[in-house]
């Protein structure tokens, strides 16, 4: 509502327009107040009185503190207008009044939101996406923008575009002014970001992975722990490298998850995960068994068991496996690193060496050889020699690959 | 009308009413209970007990001639109504009895 600003005129005559019991014309205040349902005389009342005092004061202390009064005033008195107008409106005033009052608590939230998420001026730049502690590490060979940001002082993040780079110190990197990064050799170089008054210093650690050599499997068995995911980043110079920004993603997490670098098994079934470091990025089958206690009597959809396996010293056991089928067999040790048992199978087997080489004994390692077991009549024996650990501890996994 | 029934504002503003007698209206009332309790009532407030107060039958109303200094709109002016005057009666006997053998020490001086 204005203040009026000039002395109050002589009634006027009469308006088509909602009046006062003294035939003056209502002003748009006036009409609203009503039309939401306060009380007439209550408005008349409380209007003329706010008009008096705010002539008074204009004449005393001056417009400027008279318009003051007269709008902190009527914020106070706005309370009591919506008051006055839930207790004499008819239903139809109160639904409009309800209507006015979500317009303004609409405006009153677009408002607080706008203020909340405006974005201010730049005050610092942050260098990586996440925990940055060990500065930038770049896994890429091909060049690659610097994940630096820009953040006003509530932290909203602002437009990069603006950012200038610059080679500092350190290992030779390749910097563009606007912060692409090529990494050639392994190495660490210190590189300037800079904005207007704002600079950072930023390590950058070059780590470009040439190859990710990948197990092309993992199997796993339900309830069992997490293991390591079997893979390893190759630098330019053949070494592993060991500090890796990348991602995994599981295909289908109702059957295994990550956890960090490593893989549990949560169903039994089949899925993969997908490794990306760099511009590199590998492929790994997962297979999570089921735990059988013997390979007889296997339905035929049971398509992936494994068996118990622990053996002292001098131990043998020995199992015939189903001959309905083509299966894979693959021994998982449970203490990653230790020797596996002596496997031997009888009957019309194949098995066969990471390289390739025809073998009949399984496995050398862990994943690198498996057997492929066909038709009826095989046999599998797993024996502990009197040397080595004190008891051998794992799983025989069989997967079936052809029904007959 | 018992004077337990009156809220300190309905009570106050109803004295300011029957101080003010023919003057009594929104504006004024304001200004006496500002000069009397040093505290700026807003005036919507004193309207809304004003009509509280005549709701409840201690108050009447009418409307004055329209006045320029208004804006062309009416003061309405307020007088006592028996039920009125004698709710401000059972208030102060109301007082009287609770303030009844409190100790002098902490009697207020009176003014």
């Amino acid at each position: 509502m204005e203040p009026p600003r000039t002395p109050p005129a002589a009634p006027t005559p009469a308006r088509a327009t909602t009046r006062t019991a003294a035939s003056r014309p209502a002003s748009p205040a006036e009409n609203l107040l009503r039309a939401l349902g306060a009380d007439p005389s209550f408005v008349e009342a409380v209007l003329g009185d706010l008009a008096e005092e705010y002539a008074l004061r204009a004449a005393r202390d001056g417009g400027a503190a008279a318009r003051w009064w007269y709008a902190c005033e009527t914020l106070r008195s706005a309370p009591h207008f919506v008051l006055s107008a839930i207790r004499q409106g008819d239903p139809r005033a109160r639904v409009r009044l309800a209507a006015c009052g979500a317009v303004v608590a609409l405006a009153l939230t677009l408002a607080v939101t706008a203020v909340l998420i405006r974005d201010g001026a730049p005050a610092r730049l942050v260098a990586g996406v996440g925990d940055a502690a060990d500065g930038i590490v770049i896994n890429n060979l091909l060049p690659v923008q610097l994940p630096v940001r820009v953040l006003d002082a509530a932290g909203h993040a602002l437009a990069t575009d603006s950012v200038r780079y610059r080679w500092e110190s350190g290992a030779r990197v390749s910097v563009s002014a606007s912060g692409v990064v090529t990494c050639t050799e392994r190495g660490d170089a210190m590189v300037r970001a800079s904005l207007g008054p704002i600079a950072t210093d930023v390590e950058v650690r070059c780590r470009p992975v040439r190859q990710i050599d990948a197990s092309t499997w993992i199997s796993l068995v339900a309830g069992e722990p997490a293991r390591h995911l079997p893979f390893e980043a190759i630098g330019l110079d053949g070494r592993p490298v060991m500090q890796l920004r990348g991602e995994a993603r599981v295909l289908d997490s109702a059957v295994a998850a990550l956890d960090g670098a490593s893989i549990r098994p949560r169903a039994v079934g089949e899925t993969a995960v997908v490794v990306k470091i760099g511009d590199r990025g590998a492929r790994i089958r997962v297979l999570v068994h089921e735990p059988v206690n013997t390979f007889a009597g296997l339905r035929p959809d049971q398509r992936l068991v494994a068996v118990p396996v622990r053996l002292a010293r001098g131990d043998t056991v020995h199992w015939a496996l189903p001959n309905d089928g083509v299966f894979w067999l693959k021994y998982v040790t449970r203490r990653p690193g230790e020797p596996p048992p002596t496997i031997t199978l009888d009957g019309p087997v194949g098995c066969f060496r990471g390289d390739g080489g025809r073998v009949y004994r399984l496995p050398i390692d862990e994943y690198g050889t498996y057997c492929v077991a066909h038709g009826a009549g095989v046999s599998v024996t797993v024996a502990h020699g009197r040397v080595g650990a004190p008891v051998v501890d794992g799983w025989l996994a069989l997967e079936r690959v052809e029904q007959r | 009308m018992s004077a337990q029934s009156l809220g300190s504002l309905e009570l106050t503003i109803l004295l300011a009413v029957a101080r003010l007698g023919d003057e009594a209206y929104g504006l004024a009332i304001r200004r006496d209970l500002a000069e009397r309790t040093g505290r700026e009532y807003a005036v919507g407030a004193i309207y809304t007990t004003l009509q509280r107060l005549e709701d409840k039958g201690l108050v009447t109303s009418h409307a004055s001639e329209p006045l320029p200094v208004r804006g062309g709109r009416s003061r309405r002016h307020y007088a006592l109504t028996g039920a009125g005057t004698r709710a401000l009666h059972a208030a102060e006997r109301h007082a009287a009895s609770i303030w009844a053998g409190v100790g002098t020490t902490i009697r207020p001086e009176p003014a």
